[in-house]
Formats: structure tokens, C-alpha cells, sequence
């Protein structure tokens, strides 16, 4: 039995510029991963590499256990995948869609499909081009959907949705995993989401991997400092990731194992949004 | 069904909406065919036609992100690129026919005798017109994407406008031109032969460039 529907292992790429550095994460089957990270973090990187839509320098990623790349086609039968923006053609209506698509999987189920359009209010004879940004991201959903995938992959899928439909998408997700048998990589810069529904997260900044884990284990290993202009050391600069001066005082996120040494600042608990603001300020320490 | 046959069908479906562009061929055969043209030069007016259009599959591609779409199923590199060489082909192959059988109806209402060599050297003669202009545009678009490979995509057209005409000008090359009129058997087999060649390598040479294309 597979406890991992996806394992990353020192994963590294390089291009000009910009170096995804050891990437490692686990994905556990039944569970909801968020893949959080300012922009130009990697994220996208990663999951092209997760996809072998991108060659990966060095390292490994196993999907359902198998290697990647030499299993590729049998992987992707059970794989769904959605983008940020849509990948099918805009002359196609939603029709032509299912039959473009459905050619590739052996496991594609016509109720299904024809089942979510009704669900999500999907006309068949509208064209892509004609779908609102929300509408798209159901499309994509909906083909993910009907080849019975295992495991979703999605990239900043909610970036530009209006909170009414994000929330029904956060809905969808929680309803997709209740079966314990599959899995959910989200990668997103709206952490908000992530809160309600992710069980893991993988932070990753300029290419660095700076966690990966549960959600409590990230928001507990981090705390909010705020202080006197005064109350600021060398030290504690030297710990704190993020550091915002102003005339007043200071704020900035310090490891929790620091914060104790602090008690003379104000410690408040970090959100996930606070880490990834003070990382992508800050770098990784 | 294969990986690759399902990116022709594919492509089918992706120049859905592009169809009717296909019918102006018609028109120019048509307008050919009044003017008494051979049977080879519609042969090589289609071929010409279909490779000026082919391109068209990858503005698609590239307008679409389908690049996405390609990474998303199962198919494998090889398996994307051999199949947009097969619906190349295709379209070729159901260009030839159509010209061939509008040039048929010409022959019968002109009172013609329907040659099987003309044909044939039709056949053979565009292939390679067809051959030599997708063989070099091809790699390009899966090197450097539509937008980038557009304007390079140009230069194989002008090739063989000069392989045409250079000829002319230059005597050491009409005593082959002659040897090969007067030889038309083999001008129909090196024409194929060419082709052939000319495709397999271009494939080749089209994973070599997708594939760096990959890395990044």
C-alpha cells in the first residue's frame, strides 16, 4: 500500500538566475498540502518538475511510489491537473472540450463530466472564450474530475476569483478528499485559503525549501515580535527573519525556540500569511 | 490508441475553427485548373499551401498555453512531436487528394487524358516541396515557439523559390535539370526517397530541440 501519493527527495533545477535548491516533501494519501511561497518562489517550478513538464537537474519524485519520469503516462491517467489560467482552446466550447480531452484517458467517465457541468452550471455549447475566469477554473475541474484522478495538482488556482467562488472551490476540494483516497497539492500566495483546508504545508522562498510539515507545526514554530526601538540588539536582529524598523520600534518573525529569550517584546502568534510576508522580505534564516 | 495518434487527433480537434480556411485551397486550385495548370504544378500549389498553413497549429498552441495541456496527459515528448508531424502529413496527404480530384474533374470536362506518371510525379514532386519546407519550419517552431520562429519560418519558403529559380541562371546546374526531365522514374524515386529523409531527420532533429526546450 502507498502511504505517499507524492514524494519529492532533494529535488534541484537551475536555470539562469534562479535555483530551486533541495526541495523535499511529503504528500500523504487523504490529505490537502498547500504549496505557499511569495511569487518567483519556485512553485510553479516545482510542480512543472512534479508534471516532467520540466527536466529536473538532480534529485527525485516518486508519484504514487513510481518514479516520475520512467512511469510518466500511467502516472498522469491518475493525475488532474489545474492552472492558473486555462490550457484549452478558446474556440472550443465545453462539449469539445470533454472530446478533446477524454482521448488521453482510458478511465473517462462521460456522467461525470456531464454531472459536474451541471453542478457547477456549466452550459455545453458555450465556448472557453466565452467563460468567466471562475467558469474556466470549473472547466478544469470538471476534467480533473471525470478521469476519477487520484491526486490533484494545482497551481494558484484561486488567483483572481472572487471570494464567493473560492470558497465554493475550497468546498469542492474538502468533498474531493473526504474518501480518504485522494490527495491535494494547492499551490497559492493566498494563504487565507489554505488555513481552511490544508493539512500540510511546504514553504518555499527564492527557490529555498524553508518548511515543510503540518500547518499547526509551521504556525507554531514561528512568533510575531514587536518591540521598542530600544529593546532591539544585535542578537536579536541577527534572529529575526523580516525586520521592519520604524520610529516607534521594530516587528519581524523570530523562531519560537528565540522567542522566549525575548520576553521584554510583544510575541503574538504568526499566520501563515505574517511567515510568508517576513520570509519574502527577509530570505530564509 | 497510441500516444501519438492521440495529438493528431488532437490537432484535429485544435484547427477545428480553421477549417474553412482550408476551403480557399479549393478556390486556388480551382483557379489553376482554368488556367489549364499540370497536374504537378496544383500538386506543388497544394503542398506550397498546406506548409504556408502549417504553422498555424503552433500560433494555436502557443495562444492557448496547450504546452499546459500537453504536460497535463498522458502522452510522452516523442509522442507529441511525431504526432504533429503526422497531422502535417495528413493535411498534406487530404490536400493532394482534394487537388487530384478537382484536376480529374478539369481533365474530364477539357476532354484530357487522366495521366497515372503525372500524378505520381505530382505526388513525388510536392512531397518534396512540402518535405523541404516543413522538414526546416518544424524543428524551428518546437526550438523557439511561434512567436519567436515566425519570422525563420519564412526562410525555407525563399529556399525553394531559389532552388527553383537558381537553375535558370545557372548553366552547370540545367544539364541536371535536363537529366531529370528526361528521367522521370528516377526524379519520382529521389523526389520520395528525399522526402523520406528529409522528414525522418527533421523529426529527429525536432525532439532534439523540444526536448532542450524542456530543460529550461
Amino acid at each position: 500500500m502507498i502511504d505517499n501519493y507524492l514524494e519529492l527527495k532533494d529535488v534541484n533545477k537551475s536555470f539562469p538566475g534562479f535555483k530551486l535548491n533541495n526541495i523535499s516533501l511529503s504528500l500523504p494519501k487523504g490529505y490537502i498540502m498547500g504549496l505557499v511561497g511569495p511569487n518567483g518562489a519556485g512553485k510553479t517550478t516545482t510542480i512543472q518538475l512534479i508534471l516532467n513538464m520540466l527536466e529536473k537537474d538532480t534529485g527525485e519524485i516518486f508519484v504514487f511510489g513510481k518514479d516520475n519520469v520512467k512511469n510518466e503516462n500511467a502516472i498522469k491517467q491518475d493525475v488532474g491537473v489545474v492552472f492558473d489560467s486555462i490550457f484549452y482552446v478558446d474556440s472550443w466550447t465545453v462539449k469539445d472540450t470533454e472530446k478533446a480531452v477524454s482521448i488521453f484517458y482510458e478511465d473517462w467517465k462521460h456522467d461525470v463530466f456531464s454531472e459536474m457541468l451541471k453542478r457547477f452550471d456549466l452550459p455545453q455549447g458555450k465556448k472557453v472564450r466565452e467563460l468567466s475566469r471562475g467558469m474556466q477554473m470549473k472547466l478544469m475541474l470538471a476534467c480533473a474530475f471525470s478521469h476519477n484522478a487520484k491526486l490533484l495538482i494545482l497551481d494558484e488556482p484561486t488567483s483572481g476569483l472572487d471570494p464567493a467562488i473560492r470558497d465554493e472551490f475550497l468546498e469542492i476540494l474538502q468533498e474531493y478528499i473526504k474518501d480518504g483516497e485522494r490527495s491535494v497539492l494547492f499551490s497559492t500566495h493566498i494563504t487565507t485559503d489554505l488555513e481552511r483546508v490544508a493539512d500540510y504545508i511546504t514553504l518555499i522562498n527564492r527557490g529555498e525549501l524553508v518548511y515543510t510539515g503540518s500547518m499547526e507545526g509551521l504556525i507554531d514554530s514561528y512568533r510575531l515580535i514587536k518591540g521598542r526601538a530600544r529593546d532591539l540588539t544585535a542578537e536579536l536582529e541577527k534572529s529575526i527573519v523580516g525586520l521592519r524598523k520604524t520610529d516607534m520600534g521594530f516587528e519581524g518573525l523570530i523562531g519560537e525556540k528565540d522567542a522566549v529569550k525575548y520576553k521584554n517584546c510583544v510575541l503574538d502568534a504568526a499566520t501563515i500569511d505574517d511567515i510568508v510576508i517576513c520570509m519574502s522580505k527577509g530570505g530564509v534564516r | 490508441m497510441t500516444g501519438f495518434l492521440r495529438i493528431t487527433k488532437l490537432d484535429f480537434f485544435t484547427m477545428k475553427s480553421q477549417f474553412a480556411v482550408y476551403l480557399s485551397l479549393i478556390l486556388i486550385v480551382m483557379m489553376f485548373g482554368f488556367m489549364g495548370s499540370s497536374a504537378t504544378v496544383l500538386c506543388i500549389t497544394g503542398a506550397w499551401f498546406v506548409a504556408l498553413m502549417s504553422s498555424n497549429i503552433f500560433a494555436i498552441q502557443e495562444k492557448n498555453n496547450l504546452d499546459r495541456l500537453y504536460g497535463s496527459v498522458s502522452v510522452s515528448l516523442k509522442d507529441i512531436v511525431l504526432g504533429r508531424y503526422v497531422f502535417i502529413f495528413l493535411n498534406y496527404l487530404i490536400s493532394f487528394f482534394v487537388v487530384i480530384a478537382l484536376y480529374s474533374c478539369f481533365s474530364l470536362f477539357q476532354n484530357k487524358a487522366l495521366e497515372l506518371s503525372d500524378i505520381i510525379l505530382g505526388f513525388s514532386l510536392s512531397f518534396l516541396v512540402f518535405s523541404v519546407i516543413t522538414g526546416i519550419q518544424m524543428p524551428l517552431f518546437f526550438k523557439m515557439g511561434y512567436t519567436k520562429a515566425k519570422g525563420w519560418s519564412l526562410v525555407p519558403f525563399i529556399a525553394v523559390m531559389a532552388l527553383v529559380v537558381i537553375p535558370s541562371f545557372v548553366s552547370a546546374l540545367s544539364g541536371i535539370v535536363e537529366f531529370m526531365q528526361s528521367n522521370q522514374n528516377a526524379l519520382i524515386g529521389v523526389g520520395i526517397l528525399a522526402s523520406c529523409i528529409i522528414q525522418f531527420l527533421s523529426y529527429q532533429i525536432a525532439v532534439a530541440f523540444y526536448r532542450k526546450r524542456k530543460r529550461g
